[in-house]
Parts: structure tokens; C-alpha cells; sequence
């Protein structure tokens, strides 16, 4: 009776601990993906409003370096979330970029 | 005590497992380029939570000079640019909230945040200029 006691213990803590560790892991994997697509929204947004604010009030090569460094990380943003969410800024950032160069020539 | 154990085991597999994920974060891009992607999120996320922070006091503002400077050591010379904006910008409001008590402080605040602009090709550093950015950051709550 005891030996069927302890078993169902030891089968109990057992399923516990699998239990436990599996809605970590579920847990990790989600907290990592919201982590990971809300750091690049940050990034984007910092690097966004950079380029906006250098292209305001910069001379035309500060402007441009900050422009291209935006497009850069758009390209690398866009490569990672594999979707095309990021258009509007791509054509923000084209365009200032066409001025700078217009007003250059 | 064993459901503790559980809740231990639990926290600990989350912050494992989460730790493995983020390290193979962007990494289809290639291991420099990944690792250069995450040093510039994480860098970028330290950066947003520093602004957030910012209250219109001058112990505020040399808060986040120095949280910044700390910041700016280990980021990726890209995001220099940026976060020297962030600084002269604070600069700029120290030198506006220092102005009438300590205009000698002041006016070296301000000879900061002109030059931290005029590195970043700013055209216009005047003391007017500085004093309008000074007043537009004072007035807005996003420190942006």
C-alpha cells in the first residue's frame, strides 16, 4: 500500500515537473517573439525619427548618411520580419532621400 | 514547498530558454549581421526607455547624460548619431533650466549642445536656435 502511495507521489511530481517546464518553454518562446518584433518596431521608430529630424535641420551628407542608415535597417528589418508592413517608411525614406539629392545638384 | 519547486523550475525554464532564443535572434542573416542587428535593438530599446524617463529638471537631464554616455560606449558606431542628438537635446534644456540661476553653467551646456549639432551638420546652432529646441523639448511629455 505504501509502495502504491509513494508511486503515485513520484508520478505526480513527475508530470509537475514536466508540466512546468513545458509552459515555461511556452512562455520563453512567446515573451522571445513579442520581444523580438517590438525591439525592431523600437528600432525602426528611433531610426525613423532621426533621419526625419537630420533631414529638417542637417546640411545634405549628414542628411543622406542618416537616410541611408534608416533604409539600411529597413532592409534588414524587412529581411527578419519577412513581410512588407514597412512600405510607408521605405517611401518616406526614398523620398527624402530624391530631395537631398535634387537639392544637391 | 513543491508547488514553490515547480514555480522555481518554471521561472527558471522561461528565462533559460528565452535567453537561448534571443542569442539566435536575426540569425538567418548571418552571424556578424545578426549580431550587429541585436546590438543595435538592444541598444536602440535602452535608448527609448532612457528617454522615456525624462522629466523637465536638470537632475533628470544629467541622469540621462549619463545613462546615455553609458549607452553610447557599447553601441554600434551607427546609433552614435542618434544618441548624440538625444544629448545635445538635453544639454539644450539643461542649459534653458540653468539659465536664470547659473547662466555661467548654462552657457556651457549650451556650447555642448552646439557642438554635439554642428558634429551632426546641424546649419542653424545659434543661441536663439538652441534656446527654440530647448522650449519645444521643455513642452513636450515624449522626449523624442
Amino acid at each position: 500500500m505504501t509502495g502504491i502511495i509513494k508511486g503515485i507521489c513520484i508520478g505526480v511530481a513527475a508530470i509537475g515537473i514536466v508540466w512546468a517546464g513545458i509552459l515555461g518553454n511556452n512562455a520563453a518562446v512567446r515573451d522571445s517573439d513579442t520581444m523580438q518584433s517590438s525591439e525592431l518596431m523600437s528600432v525602426s521608430m528611433v531610426a525613423s525619427s532621426f533621419a526625419r529630424q537630420q533631414f529638417e535641420h542637417a546640411d545634405s551628407d549628414h542628411a543622406r548618411q542618416a537616410v541611408l542608415f534608416q533604409i539600411s535597417l529597413l532592409k534588414q528589418i524587412e529581411r527578419v520580419t519577412r513581410d512588407d508592413s514597412h512600405k510607408g517608411e521605405f517611401l518616406h525614406a526614398y523620398t527624402r532621400l530624391a530631395m537631398i539629392e535634387e537639392t544637391c545638384r | 514547498m513543491f508547488a514553490g519547486l515547480l514555480y522555481l523550475e518554471y521561472k527558471s525554464t522561461v528565462r533559460i530558454v528565452y535567453r537561448h532564443r534571443q542569442s539566435g535572434w536575426f540569425s538567418f542573416l548571418g552571424q556578424s549581421d545578426a549580431a550587429e542587428l541585436r546590438q543595435t535593438v538592444q541598444t536602440a530599446l535602452a535608448f527609448n526607455f532612457s528617454s522615456l524617463t525624462i522629466q523637465n529638471t536638470s537632475a533628470s537631464l544629467q541622469e540621462n547624460v549619463n545613462s546615455l554616455a553609458k549607452i553610447r560606449s557599447e553601441a554600434p558606431r551607427g546609433l552614435w548619431g542618434i544618441l548624440d542628438l538625444r544629448l545635445a537635446k538635453d544639454y539644450a534644456m539643461m542649459a534653458q533650466l540653468e539659465q536664470a540661476n547659473n547662466p555661467v553653467l548654462a552657457a556651457s551646456y549650451r556650447q555642448l549642445a552646439k557642438t554635439l549639432l554642428s558634429s551632426l551638420g546641424w546649419r542653424e546652432v545659434s543661441d536663439a536656435a538652441m534656446a527654440e529646441l530647448a522650449d519645444k523639448q521643455l513642452s513636450s511629455r515624449l522626449k523624442i
